[in-house]
């Protein structure tokens, strides 16, 4: 049996540990001990947090005795990871194999090859569905009291509600796919909607944190009032809470042969787009080429800046720090009381508003890195840069000074808004831009060192580069590490001098870090680039 | 035009991919470099380009020594690789006005050659494209033309013919001749044996890291083809 066979070969290609994490566990045993850490981590995060609020959740609904509830939070999160997996996978999964010229000449029969991508594609939905929805399935049989039949029920069930979903986002999938290819700027649209997803989430956990009571209990009326507008949210409820099976069957039937039909209408299709393959709307020009001679830096940026757009996920790890920063200085200038109170949140209370924002526009620049990750992503066009008559060190200013202009300018902006709404001084305004120009010249240049010393050319996906290389870590921890430095400072010398003195003293060490890094950059990036 | 003195080259310390090898090129030569898979081909065009640090011995170009003056070498000399790895995030136009602002070609220069070698290859409609758009055929005649914007003294070039149209291959053997005209060097590895015999008036045959046979191709080729002689070379103990 060959169904079995590809099971296995595409469940291995989308999870095995080297394909997640994009290097061998087993050789790598410090980068494994270090993930295995962050994993726990976020396991225990996410636990305790989701945890407590679905638990403190289920205690107010049982004082109502009103816990099936939270079967309503429980398909409608589990519906809504699943459109939200399927909108991102199905294109790539069904419609368009990455495989499809490896998979194709097999004598395998196309229909053996989609059922067994379904089947991994639904195995993720499931998996991530069971994990995720796992602590308000906790909650409601802890207030409602264990029950074997319904928890069966409840196995059954979520496997069902999710589909019919799932057959209109993989369709919207697929949708989006086409018409993103016909776009030219379709890397900046995908950019964008990535980055308002991002900064949702982020709002999302801040809404969360920042408030007494649980956040959860705002979204009962709307859970409750949920089950009459979609009734398989109904069925999925009653059959679980009331171990009734008449609504098991009309969802198992309902969603079940619209699965099956979706199966048997869609192979057709899902034939046709990957004998098609996917076709950008790349036009002839005819209009005349406008020559431009450029100073060999500019060059050099440009083509960093084009890079950066070109790989969505650079741009959105690496270029969140300017996105917060001018979100946050903006929102100062309308809602001034509330982002204090984030700033006072997030750093500690008891700080001046210059010290809050130093700390704040520090964490931004530190996760600006680019300059961390920029050689190793020349990758396979590495040569490019090697066999042409450019020193190392003006490669590696370039990419400094690409990292600089990303988040420098932003960063003075952002001071200047922040000091309007918060009234600082004019002279501390002066002084944190020259503090926050110092510490981003000392930790582009400190990623530069990093990416110099713990290159990595060798890589398949991009995200090896961006999120788990070395040199990622180090650039991100180590821009941590030099505010953790000037803190340090700061604590022990502050009650000596006046804050704006102070705020001296610690631009004098930003441009002594920088000129360190520097010289490392100037005297070590010709013998290093020989080796690489 | 090159020296390459005593290079010697090794990956892993013990086998040498380069073993004390000697060559000499000079001006108008189109110089056949040929040898089986592994032979050390890639390693010496590499070490030549600047691209990869060899442990002993010199390469000289136009006087020049890739160790000591590398800067001074690369603005004399191109390469092209196997395999057309180039900036897919940049469009075929800005790919090469970046390579000329390298060499500081000025305007007209550029706007001159780009024109010409973008027409002869027939693909200046898609120069402002995406280079992820274009073919494997495309993205090597951009590395070619790239070659070409700054008129390299030398042209090092790694199995140039491999994905190229049989216009295309016939239109660079067209730019080879002419460069050598002009009192350019080239020198290119290839598994063409045809294309040797056809095209270059010298070659050399490397095996397992080793100059085996080299010199004059006519000469080398007077009582046998190149093919009975690599085949020869290639079953030698």
């Amino acid at each position: 049996m060959i169904f079995p066979k590809l099971l296995k070969l595409f469940f291995k290609e989308n999870f095995s540990l080297k394909r997640l994490f994009g290097f061998n566990l087993k050789q790598n045993k410090v980068k494994a001990g270090l993930i295995a850490f962050a994993l726990i981590y976020a396991l225990v995060t996410f636990v305790g947090m989701f945890g407590f609020l679905f638990y403190d959740l289920g205690r107010i609904l049982n004082e109502m005795n009103q816990v099936p509830i939270l079967l309503g939070f429980l398909g409608f999160y589990s519906i809504g990871l699943s459109t939200f997996i399927v909108f991102f996978r199905a294109s790539g999964s069904l419609f368009y194999y990455k495989d499809f010229e490896i998979i194709a000449p097999l004598p395998i029969h196309s229909r053996t090859v989609f059922i067994a991508k379904l089947t991994v594609l639904m195995l993720m939905l499931y998996i991530m569905s069971f994990l995720a929805t796992g602590p308000i399935v906790f909650s409601y049989f802890y207030w409602n009291g264990f029950d074997l039949g319904s928890f069966i029920i409840y196995i059954i069930a979520m496997f069902f509600i999710p589909l019919v979903p799932v057959i209109f986002i993989s369709f919207l999938s697929l949708l989006m796919a086409i018409l993103t290819s016909k776009i030219r700027a379709s890397k900046i649209i995908n950019l964008i909607l990535m980055f308002a997803l991002f900064l949702g989430i982020f709002a999302f956990s801040f809404s969360l944190n920042s408030v007494d009571s649980n956040p959860l209990t705002g979204q009962i009326d709307l859970f409750a009032g949920l089950r009459n507008s979609y009734p398989p949210l109904g069925w999925f409820i009653d059959a679980i809470a009331k171990k009734e099976i008449l609504p098991l069957i009309y969802l198992i039937l309902s969603h079940g042969a619209l699965f099956a039909l979706f199966i048997v209408l869609v192979f057709p299709l899902v034939n046709f787009t990957n004998k098609r393959g996917i076709r950008s709307n790349i036009k002839k020009h005819h209009k005349a080429i406008n020559y431009r001679q450029q100073h060999i830096m500019v060059s050099l940026i440009k083509k960093e800046l084009s890079k950066f757009f070109n790989i969505t996920l650079y741009a959105l790890n690496a270029g969140l720090g300017p996105v917060i920063l001018v979100i946050a200085s903006v929102a100062s200038i309308f809602y001034k009381s509330n982002v204090e109170s984030i700033l006072t949140d997030m750093i500690g209370s008891g700080l001046d508003i210059e010290l809050l924002l130093m700390v704040f526009l520090g964490f931004s620049i530190s996760m600006t890195y680019t300059s961390a990750i920029s050689l190793s992503l020349e990758g396979k066009n590495f040569w490019v840069l090697k066999s042409l008559p450019i020193k190392a060190e003006t490669i590696m200013y370039a990419k400094v000074l690409f990292n600089v202009l990303l988040i420098g300018p932003i960063a003075v902006f952002s001071i200047l808004l922040f000091g309007y709404s918060m009234s600082i001084a004019f002279v501390n305004q002066l002084l944190l831009i020259l503090l926050v120009l110092g510490f981003t010249f000392a930790v582009s240049f400190m990623d530069a060192v990093f990416n110099l010393y713990v290159p990595k050319f060798d890589y398949i996906n991009d995200v090896e580069v961006i999120k788990q290389s070395a040199s990622a870590l180090l650039g991100i921890f180590g821009g941590f590490a030099l505010i953790a430095l000037h803190g340090v400072f700061y604590y022990f010398v502050n009650t000596y001098f006046s804050l704006s003195i102070m705020l001296v003293f610690l631009s004098l060490i930003s441009i002594l870090l920088a000129l360190v890094f520097w010289w490392v950059v100037k005297t070590q990036s010709e013998k290093l680039f020989r080796k690489m | 035009m090159l020296e390459i003195k005593h290079v010697t080259k090794s990956y892993d310390g013990t086998t040498k991919a380069n073993d004390d090898l000697n060559l000499t090129i000079e001006k108008g030569d189109i110089y056949g470099f040929v040898g089986h898979n592994g032979a050390g081909k890639t390693t010496l065009l590499k070490s030549i380009a600047g691209i990869m640090d060899f442990d002993e011995g010199d390469i000289l170009v136009d006087g020049f020594s890739v160790k000591k003056a590398p800067l001074d070498v690369k603005k004399r000399i191109a390469y092209i690789p196997d395999n057309p790895d180039v900036y897919e995030s940049m469009t075929g136009i800005q790919y090469l006005e970046f390579l000329a602002d390298v060499f500081g070609v000025d305007v007209d220069t550029r706007r001159q050659l780009i024109e010409k070698y973008a027409g002869m290859f027939e693909i200046s409609d898609v120069l402002q494209n995406p280079i992820s758009s274009y073919s494997h055929g495309m993205k090597q005649k951009v590395v070619i033309i790239g070659a070409l914007v700054h008129k390299p003294k030398l042209l090092l070039l790694d199995e140039p013919f491999v994905g190229l149209d049989p216009k295309a291959s016939f239109l660079l053997k067209e730019v080879f001749k002419e460069m050598c005209d002009g009192g350019s060097a080239i020198f290119f590895s290839t598994h063409v044996l045809e294309v040797v015999e056809k095209l270059c008036n010298k070659v050399a045959i490397i095996k397992e890291g080793k100059i085996v046979a080299n010199g004059e191709t006519k000469d080398i080729i007077s009582k046998q083809s190149l093919e009975n002689i690599f085949m020869e070379i290639a079953n030698e103990s």
